[in-house]
């Protein structure tokens, strides 16, 4: 396919807003995921030749952007949390906390989630990988990945539990 | 089966579409990566060249078209004559109506006039024809001289006659009656048309210069409408600079810009208005420090972990518990690998100068801008190359390093002082840096110098083209 600069251009200003939502949820900070982004789109534009257009083109976008924020996270020296995290109980959050968080809210308890638990739980929750997927993509293997992700589930309850206390006591004071 | 949990299904919900606005940098610098709303200026690294070359050529032009000649005119040479004297001594009287050339001169007069007892005044006039581009007003050089010998040569900026008198003094007693015998030229030289022989004392000579003049002929004491002039310089400096193409950003962050030096020459025309233009060619090298670390993961280690996991489904008590054996790779840096390079790009530029100069006395002044198309010659040193495996160090020379013609742009202040008659020693501080607002294609640095030139410009007048 001839190098279209329109055509990029237009890709950039379609899938940028969401893409770099995606960054932003595999990078330890902003500027990482700016330099995800950027990678990414450049990416996209290298492989936009081999696009089959079989599936959606976001889809497509999509799953480059994971790779390359996956491969940016491996080149810094990215490594799988081993420690941590067993002995909680995995119970069900209170609906209460759940709905009041709102989508700033669940980007910063998912940034405070340590690198390996973030990706995993990227990578399934979100993103919809299974767990295979997620062996071959990051060299683990499948229990690893699900174990990682229970680890992030927990961690992800600790901390949804710990908000839902702030804001009662909060509200307590306030009555 | 997929096994389902709440709070996937919330993050799900919450963050899969989610939008955010990348910062415009990012846009910017993809932009400049990726070269776009370049279609304007694409493929100006291979029409500038040719415009250089084009102006250069078209200021050549200029330069040589300053000697252009006219064809010679036709002065006639007086037929021989004897001059009637009109007047008494020691009265007015005038002489030379049988002067009165053919072509081109109207009629030639030479006034003596005498003031009482005072040394007669003897004034040279002559009333040139209609110009050849319809100028009709007279020109009338007049000189006054004195009783001692006097030679003059009458001109003006467009002036086609030039009328040499070669007077000598007369005594205050001279001779009411001048005998004027006027010669054919035969030899080459100033021609000889009239000779005012007083009876007694030395004789009167006037003479028409029947040299072919060219248009643009002046005399030395007229300045010229411009000159040329040739300099050659040297300037040093700091510089910046950020890398284009698709690794630029590894390679912007290992590199660090220190100095940067250029030698070359210039040539071109100056104007009296202070204006000129100016073209040449410059030896150009910039320095920088390339330093990187590569941190090579060489070790893996297998970990087993082992642990209970506790699921619930749904609201209910039921509660599933696994037992999850992890077997972990977990990865050791290897050894960091350190590159450090002094790296040198260098490249021979043409410029294309305007400027303008005022002076005060020795002091010159003024301000120059213009454009430089750069050619790489050579880079020497390392530089990085971004693939699957990440960031690997490759020479500057390597082979997929695309090096292409840049495109800077230049502005700067003149400061100088005249030496000589026609040498000046300039001090011009100067920026220079990329004019492209979408950075090429080309994998090269666009480099930003702040630097100091020290030129040295000869002037050159344009000499007076004379034929016979």
């Amino acid at each position: 396919m001839r190098r279209d600069r329109r055509c990029e251009e237009e890709l950039y200003t379609r899938y940028a807003r969401r893409m770099y939502a995606v960054c932003l949820r595999y990078a330890r900070h902003s500027m990482e995921a700016e330099d995800m982004l950027q990678e990414g789109f450049i990416r996209v534009y290298e492989k936009l030749a081999d696009f089959r257009q079989e599936g959606a083109l976001e889809g497509w976008v999509r799953r480059i952007m994971v790779h390359t924020a996956i491969n940016h996270l491996r080149r810094k020296s990215f490594q799988l949390e081993r420690f941590g995290m067993e002995k909680l109980p995995d119970r069900p959050v209170a609906a209460t906390a759940m709905s009041e968080l709102g989508e700033k809210e669940l980007m910063t308890l998912l940034a405070t989630l340590p690198d390996g638990y973030r990706v995993v739980f990227n990578l399934f929750a979100i993103e919809g990988y299974d767990h295979g997927e997620i062996a071959a993509l990051l060299g683990c293997g499948e229990s690893t990945s699900r174990s990682q992700l229970a680890k992030a589930r927990r961690c992800l309850q600790q901390l949804i539990e710990r908000n839902e206390t702030r804001v009662h006591e909060g509200a307590t004071r306030v009555g | 089966m997929r096994e389902r949990h709440e709070l996937d299904e919330l993050f799900r919900r919450g963050l899969h579409d989610a939008e955010a606005e990348p910062p415009a940098r990012v846009r910017a610098a993809l932009a400049d990566t990726r070269g776009w709303q370049a279609s304007a200026l694409w493929g100006w690294t291979w029409w500038m060249p040719l415009l250089l070359v084009g102006l250069s050529g078209a200021g050549l032009l200029v330069v040589l078209g300053g000697t252009r000649t006219t064809a010679p005119m036709n002065v006639a040479i007086a037929t021989p004559a004897t001059a009637t004297v009109l007047g008494e001594s020691p009265g007015s009287f005038v002489v030379g109506d049988g002067m009165t050339p053919g072509d081109g001169v109207e009629r030639a007069a030479l006034h003596t006039t005498a003031r009482g007892d005072a040394a007669p005044i003897l004034v040279a006039t002559a009333t040139e024809a209609p110009m050849p581009h319809g100028r009709t007003d007279e020109q009338e050089a007049v000189t006054p001289i004195g009783p001692w010998a006097a030679a003059t040569t009458h001109t003006s900026e467009q002036r086609d006659v030039a009328t040499s008198s070669a007077l000598s003094p007369v005594p205050p007693t001279a001779q009411a009656y001048l005998d004027i015998s006027l010669e054919d030229q035969t030899e080459p030289g100033p021609t000889l048309v009239g000779r005012l022989n007083p009876l007694a004392g030395p004789s009167i000579a006037v003479v028409l210069n029947p040299i072919p003049l060219t248009a643009s002929w002046r005399a030395d004491y007229v300045p010229s409408k411009r000159h040329a002039w040739l300099s050659v310089h040297g300037a040093a400096g700091t510089l910046k600079g950020r890398w284009s193409g698709p690794d630029a950003l590894e390679r912007t962050r290992a590199e660090r810009w220190t100095t940067g030096w250029q030698v070359g020459l210039l040539g071109g025309v100056e104007w009296r208005s202070g204006f000129g233009v100016g073209v040449g060619v410059s030896w150009a090298q910039a320095h920088s420090l390339f330093n990187h670390t590569d941190h090579n993961p060489s070790t893996t280690q297998l970990t087993i972990d082992t642990n209970w996991i506790q699921t619930t489904y749904g609201t209910g008590p039921q509660q599933i518990s696994t037992w999850v054996v992890d077997s972990l790779w977990s990865v050791t840096p290897g050894p960091e690998q350190r590159y450090r390079s002094h790296n040198r790009y260098t490249s021979l530029w043409i410029p294309l100068q305007l400027h303008w100069m005022g002076g005060l006395r020795r002091l010159r002044y003024g301000v120059l801008a213009g454009g430089a198309v750069g050619f790489p010659l050579g880079r020497t040193g390392h530089t990085l190359v971004t693939g699957d495996e990440g960031a690997r160090v490759v020479r500057l020379d390597d082979r997929r390093m695309d090096a292409r013609p840049v495109l800077n742009g230049f502005a700067g202040l003149m400061i100088g002082h005249q030496l000589g008659g026609s040498t000046l020693l300039m001090l011009e501080p100067l920026w220079q840096g990329g004019i492209d607002p979408n950075t090429p294609l080309a994998e090269g640095p666009a480099l930003r110098h702040l630097m100091v030139r020290l030129r040295l410009v000869h002037e050159i007048p344009f000499t007076h083209a004379r034929t016979r």
